[in-house]
């Protein structure tokens, strides 16, 4: 079974490229423009992986990680920012972030971690 | 003699009170000791005398028959008699020629009395008191009395009477009174002394305290004893005391801070307390306003005397302005010497004012206030008590001189560091503007590179689906870098403006038009504007003014979404021109609004925080104005001030 990528950033140009390329690598990927919209998304299915943008209005990065956490404990969440502090990148990893990526991310080296990522999930 | 005399001028005055009481008592004591033992001696004397002569004159007449007959053994007999008393020494007949004729002492009989006392005692021819004494001291009064036989004289008779009894009997009595004296003077003394002690007490009080305030401890409280004028003295010292103290604690008080309001509070407070008064007010006055404000009232029943303003031709305030002396009013509200006003006539009949005093308070013979004090009962003022106010209002002078002058040193202080602030500021804007303009400048150029490639690849592009779309991404990316390089250099390097006349209604539709054709533009956003149809060209850059227009419009779009009204007026304000900017937006917080022109200041995840920065900066350098206004949930008005061009208007 493929596995399946939510994408939430507000930034539709970085939303979009990021999802073509996830897909070009074979992953199933849903976008989402917003933290609510991506929520919704969680209640009514199973991702594999989420990537989501730090900064984003009204709600952020956290609150994703949150949220997701409240309806799929399970889920795995990659948190993405152009923003990159040490102290974002612990808060991150404190509310359950899997990993954190700087932007502008390398191509390779962020297939090379969701592969590993998705190891157990079997393709 | 000097030396003793210097001792008793440094004496206290207990020892110089004691000493005169105790010479004093000695001398009439000693006065009427000589006195009194000089009539008890005469009285005693007196007796002996009357006695002997009776004695020597019965002594005589009984001798008389003796003497005719020639009869010794009668005189003997006679002599024999007399002689029985212990205190008659002797006693004897002498006949005219001196013969002893009988005597006490048997063998003096026959032998011839020359002596000088026998002599005397023959030629006398009354009876005769002789005073003498005995070789061996006994003091002796020797009486003698004529024996007459028919008016011849035919003897002399002597007795001789010692006087050491009656002698020994005065210095007894002499010595009884010195003694009782001596006790009596002693106790005296001593009671004196108590005295004087007791008196001069409350003087020594008095000097000790006056001892302890002069060395500056003005807490000490004489203890007010006793009675009459060191009762008196011992209250009127405390009286000085505490108003020494009041207008020393006052003035200390009073230059213990620098907050005008703390030092008019504390004036009022004092003139209330020196005075025992009831109600103080203070209205300072203000030189550039020339008017005094009553601006603290202590005392009063309700607030409304404050903020009181004195007319300088009204009230006992108004006649201390112009004459710039104390003024006393027993009952003020009776009082027609006082030009009255109903303002100032129903407070103090509201307060229960009876009488009043309103002083001066003056700086260099300038008045800088009003001190006004009055009382609810009919108790007056006296010249001691305005005396004290006045003297309380010239340090009140100095403190409310220094807390202003410490007011506007304050200010000028807070403007200087307002103002250093704002060139620390400027400085490191221009710094940072420097700095991203100057990145923003390298940039350029490679994004000059990427952007003429991206264009000539859509052109010619041959991509379809996702890889057209990724151009396309592409593209728009680098639209937007390349807004926010342009942001950086208008910011850092801002360029001086070309001022034209510019066709605002025109430059507001082109730039409408752009943005709609923007991927950032909603297009569900309502767009209506209201221009004045006679608004004259602006003098202004075009260019800058676009960006201005641009930087407002794509703000209000964005704050307000997928819907949404946008409205853009103009019109003319004399040699202005308002351009309005407004939306139905979220608004901006009261706290985001002071900030919103600050650079970088953003509350947008995607910006520069510098649209608005540029934006006012612009403006300003059209030497126009830029106003915002704002309310959460309704929407934001931005509102310009621009010149109108003068040449073409």
């Amino acid at each position: 079974m493929t596995p399946k990528i939510l994408v939430v950033d507000d930034e539709p140009g970085v939303r979009r490229s990021l999802a073509i390329m996830l897909r070009r690598d074979g992953y199933q990927v849903i976008e989402a423009g917003s933290v609510a919209e991506a929520v919704g998304r969680l209640k009514g299915e199973t991702f594999n992986l989420v990537i989501g943008d730090l900064r984003m209005e009204p709600l952020n990065g956290v609150d994703l990680l949150t949220l997701a956490r409240r309806y799929r404990p399970q889920c795995r969440v990659i948190i993405v920012t152009a923003f990159g502090s040490p102290e974002a990148r612990a808060e991150c990893l404190e509310c359950g972030a899997v990993d954190f990526l700087e932007k502008p991310l390398d191509a390779g080296e962020l297939q090379t971690r969701i592969q590993r990522l998705l190891a157990g999930d079997g393709r | 003699m000097h030396r003793l005399r210097r001792w008793y001028e440094d004496a206290s005055l207990q020892t110089k009170f004691a000493l005169q009481v105790v010479i004093s008592t000695k001398l009439l004591f000693a006065v009427l000791l000589a006195l009194v033992l000089y009539l008890q001696r005469q009285a005693v004397l007196s007796n002996v005398e009357d006695a002997g002569f009776q004695l020597v004159k019965v002594f005589a007449r009984s001798s008389v028959q003796a003497v005719v007959a020639d009869d010794y053994l009668v005189m003997q007999h006679v002599v024999n008699g007399i002689s029985g008393e212990r205190r008659i020494l002797y006693a004897m007949l002498l006949d005219e020629n001196g013969r002893v004729l009988v005597h006490t002492r048997v063998n003096e009989r026959g032998k011839i009395a020359d002596d000088t006392l026998s002599t005397g005692a023959i030629r006398s021819r009354a009876s005769l008191l002789q005073r003498y004494s005995t070789p061996d001291g006994v003091p002796v009064y020797d009486f003698s009395a004529p024996v007459y036989v028919l008016d011849q004289r035919r003897a002399t008779a002597r007795v001789g009477i010692s006087i050491q009894k009656e002698l020994a009997e005065i210095a007894r009595t002499r010595n009884y009174i010195i003694l009782v004296g001596v006790v009596v003077l002693t106790i005296g003394s001593v009671w004196a002394t108590y005295q004087a002690r007791r008196i001069t007490r409350p003087v020594g009080t008095l000097v000790r305290g006056t001892n302890e305030i002069a060395r500056g401890n003005l807490d000490y409280h004489i203890p007010v004893n006793g009675g009459g004028e060191l009762r008196q003295l011992a209250s009127a010292f405390n009286r000085m005391t505490k108003s020494v103290q009041a207008l020393i604690e006052t003035s200390r008080q009073l230059s213990s801070t620098l907050d005008l309001d703390a030092v008019l509070r504390s004036v009022a407070a004092y003139a209330l307390e020196l005075v025992k008064a009831d109600i103080a007010a203070i209205a300072p006055y203000d030189r550039d306003k020339q008017e005094a404000r009553v601006k603290v009232v202590l005392g009063g029943r309700s607030a409304e005397v404050g903020d009181l303003v004195i007319d300088p031709e009204r009230g006992m305030g108004g006649a201390v302005l112009r004459r710039k002396t104390p003024l006393i009013s027993a009952n003020y509200l009776d009082d027609q010497s006082i030009v009255h006003d109903p303002r100032y006539d129903a407070i103090c009949r509201a307060e229960g004012v009876v009488s009043a005093v309103a002083v001066p308070i003056t700086l260099r013979e300038e008045i800088v206030g009003l001190l006004w004090v009055a009382y609810r009962t009919a108790k007056t003022f006296s010249p001691e008590d305005v005396d004290l106010l006045e003297r309380m209002a010239r340090q009140a002078a100095i403190a409310m001189e220094n807390a202003r002058l410490y007011q506007e040193l304050k200010a000028s202080n807070a403007e200087i560091v307002a103002a250093q602030e704002q060139l620390v500021h400027q400085t490191r804007m221009a710094a940072i503007g420097e700095i991203s303009a100057a990145v923003a400048h390298e940039a350029r150029n490679p994004l000059g590179a990427i952007s003429n490639c991206v264009q000539m690849l859509r052109a010619n592009s041959t991509l379809t689906g996702e890889d057209d779309e990724l151009l396309k991404i592409v593209h728009t990316e680098t639209q937007r870098l390349n807004e926010i390089v342009s942001d950086f250099l208008a910011f850092g390097r801002p360029k001086p403006p070309q001022f034209q006349p510019v066709e605002i209604h025109e430059l507001v539709e082109t730039t409408l038009a752009l943005l709609r054709r923007d991927d950032r533009w909603p297009t569900a956003i309502t767009v209506i504007t209201k221009f004045d149809p006679v608004l004259p060209m602006l003098h202004a850059d075009r260019d800058q003014l676009r960006q201005v227009l641009w930087n407002l419009f794509l703000n209000a779009a964005q704050a307000m979404g997928d819907n949404g009204e946008l409205r853009v007026e103009t019109s003319s304000r004399g040699d202005m021109a308002e351009i309005l900017v407004q939306d139905t937006g979220p608004g901006i917080t009261s706290s985001h609004l002071p900030r919103i022109f600050e650079p970088f200041f953003t509350t947008r995840a995607g910006g520069t925080g510098l649209g608005l920065a540029i934006v006012r900066r612009i403006v300003e350098e059209h030497s126009g104005q830029i106003r915002v206004d704002s309310e959460t949930g309704v929407g934001t008005c931005f509102v310009l001030t621009l010149p109108i061009d003068q040449r073409t208007a």
